[in-house]
């Protein structure tokens, strides 16, 4: 399949979770032979408003793919924006042709109920552009990834790459992400009973590291 | 610009986009709301609509604190985490954005109004919400079945949104309260939700308004 993949990664910082996430899938699609081009939002101009790197990554590409986290129960400000900035600058893909669109949403929650809405408006962007919709996924727990190259984190993130492999699979072909490539990633790490507790005691740890002095302040009740 | 550090200023900021506007309420005690008014351009719908809900609040006897986004200096939350551990329930960032939590821990009623855009916020309303990071705790806990953040006060205001989008759009509607209900889950709290479509008769809309701000007496 012809033409470039836009794949943007939109994090409220640099060196996020989405910007891995992104980077993977990128490297992903170059080895299947595909011409992918990448951009951090964050690292590229987006922390001061500038949002023009992401519009022209996207002119001449024939599929963008968002990877944008989770943040008060829709996808974060930086990713909010880019798709306002898309919608409003129209960049087009090959031969003046809209690009398809896919997103991909993760959150340091492990259950997918937490993403859906965000995917959702993910969808709606691209109906109300006119882009054709190239299916999407949540993925829960990425909170274990702190930024790293997902290659370099381990068994924990598995699934995800897998998802990754199989969404770079069926972009290269010209096809939409897989059901399979869903089912994968929306497969918890560890159930909720399991992750809940060790995620208190992530906090905990990162408090005593940091000489957090009273974690449960009050400043204005 | 942080507010903690060495280019830390002396004084205590006092944002200048803040309006406050009490009034004495049923029985004597002043009940506060905030209002996060999220319309991105002053005289626009959502503005409107915000001073509309402003009065309506008033006359149904409530204080209310203003922010308005289009004239606030309000940065985007930066995931930092200073407000978790390092300054736990303060915000890092030095703006008006930085009382968003305060403004909101000390409120019993917080509303929110934006325009409708995906059928979510549009991007200056959703760099405002994510200001009200402060008053999450970072451990978690359970609430309704899912796993959430612990919330850093015990009380917490009831919300109410209001989205206005330019014209009918069923879909579009149906996410928007997809997104209040699950916001409202998030900060383990009541909530009502409106979407205003077109633009709205005044008498209409104050009617709609009150009737949405009388259901949180109903609630409790």
């Amino acid at each position: 399949m012809r033409g470039s993949v836009a794949v943007v990664s939109a994090s409220n910082r640099r060196h996020s979770n989405s910007a891995a996430i992104g980077r993977y899938l990128a490297g992903q699609l170059s080895q299947l032979g595909v011409s992918a081009r990448s951009i951090d939002v964050a690292e590229k101009g987006g922390l001061v408003g500038n949002f023009m790197p992401a519009v022209d990554l996207v002119a001449g590409c024939r599929h963008a793919v968002l990877v944008a986290s989770l943040y008060h129960d829709t996808i974060n400000y930086m990713a909010t924006a880019t798709l306002e900035a898309w919608a409003d600058r129209h960049p087009r893909g090959p031969n003046g042709r809209r690009p398809q669109f896919s997103a991909i949403v993760h959150s340091g929650y492990p259950e997918p109920v937490h993403a859906k809405v965000a995917l959702d408006i993910c969808r709606r962007f691209s109906s109300e552009v006119g882009w054709s919709w190239g299916g999407g996924f949540t993925a829960g727990a990425t909170s274990i990834i702190g930024g790293q190259d997902l290659d370099s984190v381990g068994p924990t993130v598995r699934k995800l790459r897998r998802a990754l492999d199989l969404t770079a699979q069926a972009i290269a072909a010209g096809d939409p992400v897989p059901d399979q490539a869903k089912r994968t990633a929306e497969r918890p790490l560890a159930p909720t009973w399991l992750f809940l507790p060790l995620a208190n005691w992530v906090i905990r740890r990162e408090a005593k590291r940091t000489g957090t002095r009273n974690i449960d302040a009050r400043p204005y009740g | 610009m942080y507010y903690f550090g060495p280019d830390a200023p002396s004084a205590v900021h006092r944002p200048p986009a803040i309006r406050i506007i009490p009034s004495m309420a049923r029985g004597g005690r002043t009940r506060w709301a905030f209002l996060l008014n999220g319309s991105s351009l002053a005289g626009d719908c959502p503005d409107r609509i915000s001073k509309a809900l402003e009065q309506v609040m008033r006359t149904e006897g409530w204080g209310v604190k203003r922010m308005d986004v289009h004239s606030a200096r309000i940065r985007p939350c930066f995931a930092c985490g200073a407000c978790a551990f390092r300054r736990p329930g303060e915000c890092a960032v030095v703006d008006d954005g930085r009382d968003i939590p305060r403004l909101m821990a000390q409120s019993q009623l917080f509303a929110f109004v934006t325009g409708i855009r995906f059928g979510g916020y549009p991007s200056a309303a959703k760099r405002a919400l994510e200001r009200t990071l402060p008053v999450v705790h970072p451990s978690f806990t359970r609430y309704q079945g899912e796993m959430h953040h612990r919330l850093r006060y015990p009380r917490r205001p009831f919300m109410l949104f209001v989205g206005w989008q330019p014209e009918e759009d069923s879909e579009a509607r149906a996410l928007y309260h997809r997104l209040a209900e699950r916001n409202a889950t998030n900060y383990q709290t009541n909530h009502r939700a409106l979407v205003v479509e077109g633009e709205p008769d005044q008498d209409e809309l104050k009617h709609k308004l009150a009737a949405l701000v009388c259901s949180v007496e109903a609630s409790g």
